[in-house]
């Protein structure tokens, strides 16, 4: 038995001995409450600053972490057309019953894990301009990430492969902006016109 | 109008609906609590700190525990769910809308005041000291006066 495995059966033990603790990681490994939280988060960012430059500071880590964002989605989609692992409850039979009572059953490849590879990508990003705001961001995607093992759909080593990808994601979208800074500060300029940014 | 109506119903399903709703109390919540953090009069329902920061946690928290209430969420994205790219569009969507509303609240609550000074600066700056409509009006009447 892997390492992985190890893990994953680790966190079973937990599963059943505390309702508050299941229903807790049923809810926070669900598709939709830590992306809208976070991207929340990264919305109301645009409109924070004590001054219009603490502003575009901001307003470019927003865009920063959409970018890195879109990069890592576009790789685990890439990578997920050429390799497929099967989840937790495959290889682990006894993981099955767990997630279909806490989540459900991803037909998808569990590696790399796209929640890890977004969920980072998007914290970075931002971090890189608004460092509380980042690790706020990374703690929320942290904890959905954990409660995802939890609940038997992912291995501690997709999580990780999630993350190398939202850093490799974060490192072109530095490139990115870096390249293109002139038309951004051009793009910039026309929303302050419309009193947007 | 009825073409809006149209496409909500035949583009959408019941969770969808329900996200978007979610979605736009989520970051009106948010953005109630960065207003009354940096004092944006153009964002803000209400005028003094802390009530601004009752609203958004409220609203966040509300939108939370209504949309796990209402119905399963752990539902796979090509069942009855969203997929990846849906969420996101949905997101946008949402946070438009959610945006939208609050500059016409805030808009609509302060219609008769009208500041004495000129915004600061050409940017979201000029929250601090007007609505959208006050300044919408100001770029209005600027550009007839040229």
């Amino acid at each position: 038995m892997s390492i992985d495995q190890h893990i994953v059966l680790w966190f079973y033990g937990l599963t059943g001995k505390w309702a508050a603790l299941d229903w807790l990681a049923s809810h926070l490994a669900n598709d939709y409450l830590v992306p809208v939280l976070m991207t929340s988060i990264g919305f109301a960012l645009w409109f924070h600053g004590n001054s219009s430059s603490a502003r575009r500071r901001n307003q470019m880590g927003l865009f920063m972490g959409g970018l890195s964002l879109g990069i890592a989605a576009a790789i685990v989609s890439v990578i997920d057309a050429f390799y497929f692992r099967p989840r937790p409850y495959v290889a682990l039979p006894q993981l099955l019953p767990v997630a279909q009572r806490l989540f459900y059953l991803p037909t998808v490849s569990s590696f790399p894990s796209f929640p890890a590879a977004v969920g980072y990508a998007f914290a970075f990003g931002i971090g890189l301009r608004h460092r509380a705001a980042g690790v706020v961001i990374g703690f929320l995607v942290t904890l959905w990430c954990l409660a995802r093992i939890y609940v038997g759909v992912h291995y501690l080593s997709d999580i990780l492969g999630g993350a190398a990808i939202a850093v490799f994601a974060t490192v072109v979208a530095l490139l990115a902006v870096k390249l293109g800074r002139p038309l951004l500060d051009r793009g910039f300029k026309l929303l302050e016109l419309l009193y947007l940014a | 109008m009825q073409w809006a109506t149209l496409f909500w119903r035949t583009r959408t399903n019941a969770f969808t609906r329900d996200y978007i709703i979610f979605v736009v109390v989520t970051v009106l919540g948010m953005i109630q609590i960065i207003a009354a953090w940096d004092h944006l009069l153009g964002l803000r329902f209400v005028q003094r700190g802390w009530p601004g920061y009752v609203i958004g946690v409220a609203a966040v928290v509300g939108a939370v525990v209504w949309f796990f209430g209402s119905g399963p969420r752990n539902i796979e994205g090509h069942i009855t769910g969203l997929q990846g790219f849906e969420q996101f569009l949905w997101f946008i969507v949402g946070a438009g809308i959610a945006f939208g509303l609050t500059g016409l609240i805030v808009s609509a609550k302060h219609w008769r005041s009208r500041p004495v000074l000129p915004p600061a600066e050409h940017n979201l700056e000029a929250l601090r000291t007007h609505t959208y409509l006050q300044l919408l009006l100001r770029m209005s009447v600027l550009r007839g006066k040229r």
